[in-house]
């Protein structure tokens, strides 16, 4: 937190704070849209780190669950960076009725359908964030396929791509919570310093229009 | 400089490029193959006239997540099986009448930026789901037997042990052990008692309902899972399994001999919320079933002190 | 003149909801940055018209609303989110929103419900 200063005023990180609160507001409405279904987005949380700071940050936040399973992807644009969805295990298997699959009609078991709907369901909610980042720094973001990462392979994975960086990072979380199906899941937003210069620009553009 | 259009036409995949209004705009000679469709009769044609399954809440979800948020999406066949319903053209086609596929779908933007349409691709991944379907089997049936093997029902009455938790359902379990087996072995020999244990297994799977699950569990040693079921209907269903095999008469070769069971029955409870200490119960019932005697059916208390009931001669 | 109280967690969403509302019209404005403070102040100070803002942490926009529709029943309050869903729309009414601005608040939409607010109230300008 307090790296911060240095790179963004109080002011400009309050700015940002509200357009993200409002990006993530109308992302939920375009996912719940496109989903057919109520979705939540929590108010997100923002912070400016070093890299080195993430892993720590997102285990504190999924250390009860020993048991979950991860979906990581990438998007490049002018918004660069890497985004973590994180399920407790078990989550995704209410998610089965939503994609019209069930357990015992597959060969297949619930563990490995599990897995195929938190791809599937990720892509979508990384899709409603991003875009709407994107829209904001006027960029068009292209996206890497998601990886699906299982509970030991977790935190290796994580500790590879955050690992050793001196550079700054710019950290969004946010839970989502599917209403009907009472699941949810922790979505992160990994992005580098290069963004931050796209970001004061939509900062300064905000601010424009009140005064 | 070489033509891209050569690469859309000969390519071994699927490619459907579709408008906003989910018009087809480009369908590639890989389609035109498999769908029996030409491009000049589905061009400017709305997708859906032909092939209305598009329709459905699960693939709207999909073009909608590429129009509206302009990402890449994915379609597993795991739990899709397919986008487009297309023959399947491999011999496997006998057991599976449709190409199975693995389809994505990603954004198609003018000079603005703004998305004009999507394209979609078609994996053909028919063959690799038919030899998954192979392994999965492999890794779920016992060799010798085809019933259900034990890490399988392990894993089953694990998820069923759940769902009775959750859903308040009864859930019960038969433990069955072969009597006297080593005498089959050694009177007629190890090949009898093989044919002996699929003999079994298959009267077994034939008595129990098609939701039941039947595996084997051990050297001679068979469960039944039987969901949604309190053990006054297991001790019928176990009474029916111990009679089926009483009355059977085996034969291999030119010999024919008897054969009888013992069984141990088993209701989950707030006691038994585990799998071991569900199958430990079913165990000491079965036990209790071998020493009063054998080729008989005990229900395991409720109480939970391991009391168990007689109640063959109720079921007989 | 009309007092109005202005409830958001950010102090640059209650910035542009301010820079929003007419200078020349007398109105007394007051702010308050999360949903505890937002009940206090508006017992005191008995506002006309309330702006409040839906997401803000701990106590949430809904729940100031069903707070205050109950102990004043006939409290005037203007929601402000970017959650357009039907359901949270929905919510918002049902619990007795005046009416709903999708953010980020644009000043003719934000003048047109004040408008109709204090018309409702009979409040005259200064």
């Amino acid at each position: 937190m307090g790296d911060c200063e240095e790179l963004l005023t109080p002011l400009q990180k309050d700015v940002l704070q509200e357009i993200m609160n409002i990006s993530f507001g109308q992302a939920a409405a375009d996912l719940s849209e496109v989903v057919n279904l109520y979705v939540t987005l929590t108010v997100p949380y923002i912070d400016l780190l070093r890299f080195d700071g993430i892993l720590p940050l997102i285990t504190k936040d999924i250390a009860g669950a020993n048991d979950m399973g991860m979906v990581k992807q990438f998007f490049s644009g002018k918004f660069t960076g890497s985004s973590v969805l994180i399920f407790p295990h078990g989550e995704g298997k209410k998610l089965l009725r939503l994609f019209d699959a069930t357990a015992g009609a597959s060969d297949y078991d619930v563990d490995v359908l599990e897995k195929e709907i938190l791809i599937e369901i990720s892509n979508i909610i990384m899709g409603a964030c991003i875009s709407k980042i994107a829209e904001l720094v006027k960029d068009v973001v292209s996206y890497s396929p998601p990886r699906y990462y299982a509970q030991d392979q977790i935190h290796n994975a994580l500790s590879e791509a955050f690992a050793d960086k001196e550079s700054f990072a710019i950290f969004f979380k946010t839970v989502f919570h599917f209403k009907e199906f009472d699941a949810s899941g922790f979505l992160f937003l990994i992005s580098d310093e290069s963004t931050l210069e796209w970001l004061k620009t939509a900062i300064e553009d905000y601010l424009r229009q009140y005064t | 400089m070489l033509d891209n259009a050569q690469i859309f036409a000969t390519i071994d995949l699927g490619l459907i490029a579709l408008d906003r209004q989910l018009v087809v705009r480009g369908w590639n000679r890989w389609m035109e193959i498999h769908s029996g469709i030409s491009a000049k009769d589905i061009l400017g044609q709305p997708i859906l006239e032909r092939y209305q399954n598009l329709g459905e809440s699960k693939y709207r979800r999909l073009f909608k997540s590429v129009l509206t948020f302009g990402s890449y999406a994915y379609f597993s066949q795991k739990l899709h099986q397919y986008l487009i319903p297309l023959k399947n053209p491999h011999s496997s086609n006998v057991h599976l009448p449709l190409m199975q596929q693995s389809c994505s779908a990603a954004p198609l933007r003018d000079g603005d930026g703004e998305i004009t349409g999507l394209f979609i691709t078609i994996h053909d991944v028919t063959e690799y789901a038919v030899y998954e379907k192979k392994l999965l089997e492999m890794a779920r049936i016992d060799a010798l037997t085809k019933a259900y093997n034990r890490s399988f029902l392990d894993k089953r009455l694990t998820e069923e042990l759940e769902r009775a938790r959750r859903f308040a359902n009864p859930l019960s379990i038969i433990l069955i052990d072969i009597d006297f087996f080593k005498n089959v072995n050694d009177t007629h020999g190890h090949l009898c008692g093989d044919h002996t244990l699929r003999s079994i297994a298959s009267i077994l799977q034939r008595t129990v309902r098609t939701v039941d699950l039947v595996g084997r569990y051990g050297g001679e040693e068979f469960c039944c899972i039987l969901p949604e079921t309190p053990s006054a209907n297991a001790c019928i269903l176990a009474e029916r399994l111990r009679h089926e095999i009483e009355t059977e008469v085996f034969t291999f070769g030119d010999r024919q001999f008897h054969i009888t069971i013992s069984l141990g029955v088993a209701e989950y409870d707030e006691e038994t919320t585990t799998l071991e200490a569900l199958i430990g119960r079913a165990d000491s019932a079965l036990y209790q079933a071998k020493s009063a005697g054998r080729n008989r059916v005990i229900c395991a208390g409720r109480d939970g002190s391991n009391h168990a009931t007689i109640v063959a001669e109720n079921c007989r | 003149m009309a007092k109005i109280l202005i409830v958001d967690d950010s102090i640059v969403a209650r910035m542009s909801v301010k820079a929003c509302i007419p200078k020349d019209q007398g109105h007394e404005l007051a702010e308050a940055g999360d949903g505890a403070k937002g009940l206090a102040l508006f017992r005191s100070l008995k506002p006309d018209v309330t702006f409040l803002d839906l997401t803000m942490p701990d106590k949430n926009g809904l729940e100031v609303l069903e707070e205050l529709r109950l102990d004043f029943p006939t409290a005037v309050i203007v929601i402000l989110s970017a959650d357009i869903q039907k359901q949270t729309q929905e919510k918002a009414r049902l619990l007795g929103a005046f009416s709903i601005i999708k953010k980020p608040p644009v000043k003719e939409v934000v003048q047109a419900e004040l408008a109709k607010a204090l018309a409702l109230l009979g409040v005259s300008y200064g």
